[in-house]
């Protein structure tokens, strides 16, 4: 079938179609909570009829957490603009490839080989990363020429069973 | 609805209401983020802080939750003070999500079922 005709709607019921074209969304914006909430729900709105609900969610939350993280710590208070961030996510038949690069200050990826903070002495902070972590797969962090660069693909189907 | 009482000052969208003799913070923002996690947690805590009846934070129109929102809903869990409890309901997927991934859903009260909502 030749591209151009109307194509028919996906199944708006059961599995959802591996993408036939690939679908992207990619933006640039300066970091901070309230462009990060508005990129995401672009995000969302663009995806949307794409993936399933599931696995948008954990690409919002895993997202969410990298983008709040440049947006607050990506910049000494007072020394300069917030960082400038370059975010691009395709539609890919595993899953969601995600890309984030940010002109902001050294990310602690240390903090990816974490455990998480334990339940029990009720922790307010420190969860970003170890939900990044357990979301993502393939995850690469290189920085070069003072940008952070992370990659990384929500799967399908999430890791490990939950 | 007597008790029902919207919050005043803030932009924010949170109602409390007395329900059978439990105190329901009813979250009506469809994102508890980053953003405004901070205002939540002030917005909820003078409810929370006082000696009262066992309160449940109702969550049901909360789409999105991130590691923000989490650490306000786990300061309000300890701003209660002793023998008060904090129950949570109307989790939403997205919502258990980081509940589960986290492992609080252990350590906090979760009324699943109730009202239809939940997984």
């Amino acid at each position: 079938m030749i591209a151009g005709k109307k194509q028919p709607m996906p199944g708006s019921g059961g599995a959802t179609a591996p993408p036939s074209r690939v679908t992207v969304f990619a933006r640039g914006f300066v970091a901070a909570p309230g462009t990060v909430r508005a990129v995401l729900i672009e995000m969302t709105d663009r995806l949307g009829p794409h993936v399933s609900p599931d696995l948008l969610g954990r690409a919002e939350l895993a997202l969410a957490e990298l983008l709040n993280n440049v947006a607050l710590h990506g910049r000494t208070p007072g020394a300069g603009t917030p960082p400038m961030v370059h975010l691009s996510v395709v539609a890919q038949p595993d899953g969601l490839g995600c890309s984030v690069s940010d002109d902001g200050g050294l990310l602690p990826h240390v903090c990816l080989d974490s455990t998480g903070p334990d339940p029990l002495t009720h922790p307010e902070g420190g969860f970003g990363w170890f939900l990044i972590g357990h979301l993502a797969q393939s995850l690469v962090y290189f920085r070069e020429r003072n940008r952070n660069f992370v990659a990384f693909t929500i799967p399908l189907q999430p890791p490990r069973p939950d | 609805m007597d008790a029902r009482r919207q919050n005043d000052g803030a932009k924010m969208n949170v109602t409390v209401q007395d329900e059978s003799g439990r105190m329901v913070v009813r979250m009506a923002e469809r994102r508890l983020d980053a953003l405004i996690a901070g205002e939540f947690k002030d917005t909820v805590r003078p409810h929370v802080a006082g000696k009262g009846p066992d309160l449940v934070l109702d969550l049901a129109a909360v789409e999105f939750l991130d590691s923000s929102g989490l650490g306000a809903v786990i300061a309000l869990k300890k701003a209660l003070p002793e023998g008060r409890r904090m129950l949570l309901r109307g989790l939403t997927p997205n919502v258990e999500r980081v509940f589960r991934l986290t492992r609080m859903d252990q350590v906090f009260d979760i009324i699943r079922g109730e009202d239809g909502s939940g997984a």
